[in-house]
């Protein structure tokens, strides 16, 4: 029996797909059977930052409503042929399907994957009900900025109304540089103030975005910082001791400018 | 760098403002608490104590502040030392105003904690 995880955050644009992307594809490559759903009707995306939007044939709905079998709507990744995705239904509305259609997917899923992820849409309405209905656990996304944390409180207190155990934390878009100019939040302030388990620190990091313009998730990139933060909360979620590490700014000023008083190193024609 | 521009600076850095706005909104979230009922319950607070002991309004703070997992209201309200030891000696100190700065006296709603 798999472990269904809903990846979730309250206030929108703070990582929750990209976090899903990358968390789905590191289990894959560790040889885990893992399942994602995309649960934001209506505003598509888990597909396109996989990079299979043009595999799409059947959706969310379509399973639920029963116009086609669950195994017909599992999109096949690219890369990994463990790593699978039902992808939302883009035309229609969150109220299409019911918390307990939700949970039941989830059930039947979990029967079949070692993990199924769930990415919830933003906000606190039946969107995001559906997406906890079946988690046995939540991870909440957020980024060390005041709106981002308000919200993930919101999200902790109905994650624990709801009867599931107390969700973990996610600390998204870390800027090192900014946190050791005090100019914001650190891991510690986050912490204090949201009281709950951190699973891990992604820094903000460009490759993110360059990753999710190509559709392939940075989780896959040995080179990328946040890829290899994705990896390592991966490693957590299977139960592996993986101490978390605040990531520290690559280069500081001073750095930089001893450098450019250095002599270059010369290179041989 | 920074420690130079710690040393000198007298304003907070914004990390710490973002993280005390964040504490005193998000107890406002958890108990929907309406903006005036703070005002109210320290002035209730300030009422009942004066009844006891002669207190200084000024230095009175009444706040729900976070702690793990729960939120406590916290209390701090400075008292006047007598000068004398007699009932007497209370009402003269009161006219007198001793300089001496009143010793606060902290009370925490749930019990166990002391404030830092």
């Amino acid at each position: 029996m798999g472990r269904c995880i809903t990846v979730t955050s309250g206030k929108g644009g703070v990582g929750k797909t990209t976090t899903t992307a990358n968390l789905g594809m590191a289990l894959a490559m560790n040889g885990k059977n893992v399942c994602l759903i995309d649960a934001d009707i209506g505003l598509r995306n888990l597909d396109i930052v996989l990079g299979l939007e043009n595999r799409i044939v059947y959706d969310l709905v379509d399973v639920v409503e029963g116009n086609c079998r669950l195994k017909q709507a599992l999109i096949r990744d690219k890369h990994f042929q463990n790593l699978s995705l039902i992808p939302a239904a883009q035309t229609r509305d969150k109220d299409a399907v019911s918390p307990e259609q939700m949970a039941d997917l989830c059930r039947r899923l979990s029967q079949q994957f070692d993990f199924v992820i769930v990415d919830s849409p933003a906000g606190i309405e039946q969107g995001f009900r559906n997406a906890i209905a079946g988690a046995d656990e939540v991870l909440v996304v957020t980024t060390p900025e005041v709106s981002a944390v308000r919200d993930a409180d919101r999200i902790i207190g109905l994650v624990e109304a709801a009867e599931i155990p107390p969700p973990r934390l996610i600390l998204n878009r870390l800027n090192p540089a900014l946190v050791q100019k005090g100019e914001m939040m650190a891991m510690e302030d986050v912490t204090d103030i949201l009281a709950i388990e951190l699973i891990g620190i992604v820094p903000e990091d460009s490759t993110i975005v360059m990753a999710s313009n190509r559709g392939e998730p940075a989780a896959l990139s040995e080179a990328s910082k946040a890829g290899k933060a994705y990896r390592e909360i991966a490693k957590r979620l299977q139960g592996e001791d993986v101490p978390l590490v605040m990531p520290v700014a690559s280069e500081s000023f001073l750095d930089r400018m001893f450098r450019a008083f250095r002599p270059r190193p010369r290179v041989a024609s | 760098m920074n420690f130079l521009r710690n040393l000198f600076s007298r304003d907070q850095s914004s990390a710490q403002v973002a993280k005390q706005r964040l504490q005193v909104v998000l107890v406002q979230d958890h108990l929907s608490m309406a903006p005036g009922t703070m005002a109210a319950i320290k002035a209730e607070i300030m009422e009942v104590i004066s009844r006891h002991l002669e207190i200084d309004p000024e230095g009175v703070e009444v706040a729900v502040e976070r702690r793990g997992h729960g939120d406590e209201l916290v209390a701090n309200i400075p008292v006047r030392r007598n000068v004398g030891r007699s009932g007497e000696a209370i009402a003269s100190s009161r006219a007198a105003r001793p300089a001496r700065a009143p010793r606060p006296v902290t009370a925490v709603g749930r019990g166990g904690h002391q404030r830092p």
